[in-house]
């Protein structure tokens, strides 16, 4: 059975990644989700010049496992390519938020046809104008707790994670009920 | 359409719209939305600056100070165009009147005598008398009253094609300079007055501005009396090493390279047609290492903060000495712009051309 890919961007990586491991390049459930980042996505974590709350995305660990990218051939690149340029250009010029990164990964959405895992509102926006599948980590995190990848106590344990943090997902509330059937603090 | 064999009936029904909706589209009386935008270029195979006639008469103007041995190559604009259109989304925000221009250089030249007179008024306006040493906080007062915004950013010592990057957007009449402060003191300085000649030159571009740029950098750093006494001390001296020497003690009372002020003198010698000083091989070899003795200004500027144990500042940091250091209001257009328009860190990430890590710890100290 062919893998049912899903990409995860970079807010979402860093929002689950410490807690799920290894996170990308696992399959699970039978429709044999597998998670999956672009090569730009490394990029975005190199060559930091600041104090970071995510020390840990250097570790071996992590960073052997952001080795793992979606298969592409020449053809499909060139076609992401030209998705890209569309894309780019509507932020530039009605959408100001979404990166350059953010706009390759809507574009290989487009183009593979698999769903993006983001928190980021503009970026759902972006997506949503384009019809590109876009989803939120918790609807990510409801898709493996229905496959059995992964339970309750991680899920609470990956929201007081994000609560010390302060870094909460964009409509968590509402989505963790929606998702969930219950009621979070 | 006609060569991909399809009717605007096969578009349209492709598409998903109406006929009527593709007719308007090709006769320009209407703009497709994105999504459709795409499909048509898909359906065409079309690449977007294929499909859509863009005219931009505000396109952003930019100017690089280049990194050594690097060239510009087109993607190098386009990206500093990019961050161009994300800045016109903080001109509201500015603090002075956009209304009204500030007062720039007429008919900007590289002409010896041109530029010791720009660069003397310069100087004047400054409060500064013809043979004092230029700080960076009166280069940074000039900044502001030509309403240009400095934005401070550590770009790296070596990974990056460009040290300072000027962004004019013509439709605000605002100004934008870029400053890498991982930079050698020196030429953060020299690079600094470079911007300012850009300022004062709006009307310039391409290799002419950046000409001009440095001739009058170079100028109102060492000036025409600087020069002259130096030429005559430099005259007397009898090896190269002695002169190499006293470059370097110059160099030190001014805070600029010693090959600014060894290129200031030859200007010298050459308008009034003298002997051009020689320095033979060795010198830039010392020149390089006379550099080198120095802390980048990011080193100097964080020095005292707590850094952690990769030396880095944390964004708090990070904000407050550029922002007081430089006087910049960018980190308060960024603030206000993010929280009014509850923008997320891909924006901080584009604005200041940085990593989305670096990015969302800028964004969560601002928000």
């Amino acid at each position: 059975m062919p893998q049912s890919k899903i990409l995860v961007d970079t807010n979402a990586y860093l929002r689950l990644a410490k807690t799920i491991r290894p996170l990308l390049f696992v399959p699970f459930g039978d429709d044999e989700y597998c998670l999956y980042i672009l090569p730009e996505l490394n990029e975005e974590l190199a060559a930091t010049k600041l104090q970071s709350k995510f020390p840990w995305v250097g570790e071996e660990e992590f960073a052997d496992n952001r080795e793992y990218f979606p298969q592409v051939g020449r053809k499909q690149k060139k076609s992401i390519r030209q998705t890209f340029e569309y894309v780019w250009d509507h932020v530039q010029a009605e959408l100001p938020g979404p990166s350059r990164v953010d706009a390759w990964y809507i574009a290989y959405a487009l183009e593979l046809g698999v769903p993006v895992v983001t928190d980021d509102q503009d970026m759902t926006e972006l997506a949503k104008t384009f019809d590109a599948q876009v989803m939120p980590t918790l609807e990510l995190l409801k898709i493996m707790l229905d496959c059995g990848h992964t339970d309750m106590k991680t899920i609470y344990g990956l929201v007081e994670f994000w609560k010390y943090f302060s870094d909460m997902p964009a409509n968590f509330k509402a989505d963790f009920e929606r998702l969930f059937g219950e009621k979070i603090a | 359409m006609q060569e991909a064999g399809l009717t605007q009936t096969a578009v349209a029904d492709a598409l998903g719209v109406t006929k009527e909706a593709v007719s308007q589209w090709l006769s320009s009386k209407s703009f497709p939305r994105p999504n459709k935008l795409l499909q048509f270029g898909k359906l065409l195979n079309l690449p977007f600056d294929d499909l859509v006639i863009k005219e931009d008469p505000y396109a952003p103007r930019v100017a690089f100070r280049k990194m050594r041995g690097t060239k510009t190559k087109d993607h190098h604009i386009e990206k500093a165009r990019e961050i161009g259109r994300f800045l016109r989304h903080l001109v509201p925000y500015l603090p002075f009147d956009t209304f009204e221009m500030p007062p720039v250089l007429k008919s900007p030249s590289c002409d010896y005598e041109y530029l010791r007179v720009v660069t003397k008024k310069v100087r004047e306006d400054i409060n500064l008398g013809p043979t004092d040493c230029v700080d960076f906080t009166h280069l940074i007062r000039r900044f502001s009253e030509l309403q240009a915004v400095v934005v401070p950013v550590m770009w790296g010592a070596k990974q990056r094609h460009e040290n300072a990057v000027h962004i004019h957007l013509p439709d605000s009449g605002s100004t934008w300079v870029y400053l890498n402060l991982d930079t050698n003191i020196h030429d953060f300085k020299f690079w600094m007055a470079h911007e300012l000649g850009h300022c004062l030159s709006p009307s310039l571009e391409g290799d002419e501005a950046e000409d001009f740029a440095d001739a009058f950098a170079a100028s109102l750093l060492y000036p025409h009396e600087l020069a002259a006494q130096a030429y005559e001390v430099l005259a007397r001296k009898p090896s190269t090493a002695a002169k190499i020497n006293t470059l370097k003690q110059m160099a030190e009372q001014q805070v600029i390279s010693p090959n600014t002020i060894f290129q200031q003198v030859n200007k010298y010698a050459n308008h009034l047609s003298k002997p051009e000083i020689e320095m033979g091989r060795s010198f830039f070899g010392a020149v390089t290492k006379f550099n080198q003795q120095f802390l980048s200004l990011s080193e100097a500027l964080f020095g005292g903060s707590e850094l952690d144990e990769h030396g880095k500042p944390s964004a708090h940091d990070y904000i407050q000495k550029a922002e007081g250091s430089f006087e910049t209001p960018f980190f308060n257009l960024l603030r206000k712009y993010l929280k009014e328009h509850d923008k997320g860190p891909g924006y901080v990430q584009t604005v200041l051309d940085m990593p989305l890590l670096d990015a969302r710890s800028i964004h969560a100290e601002l928000t």
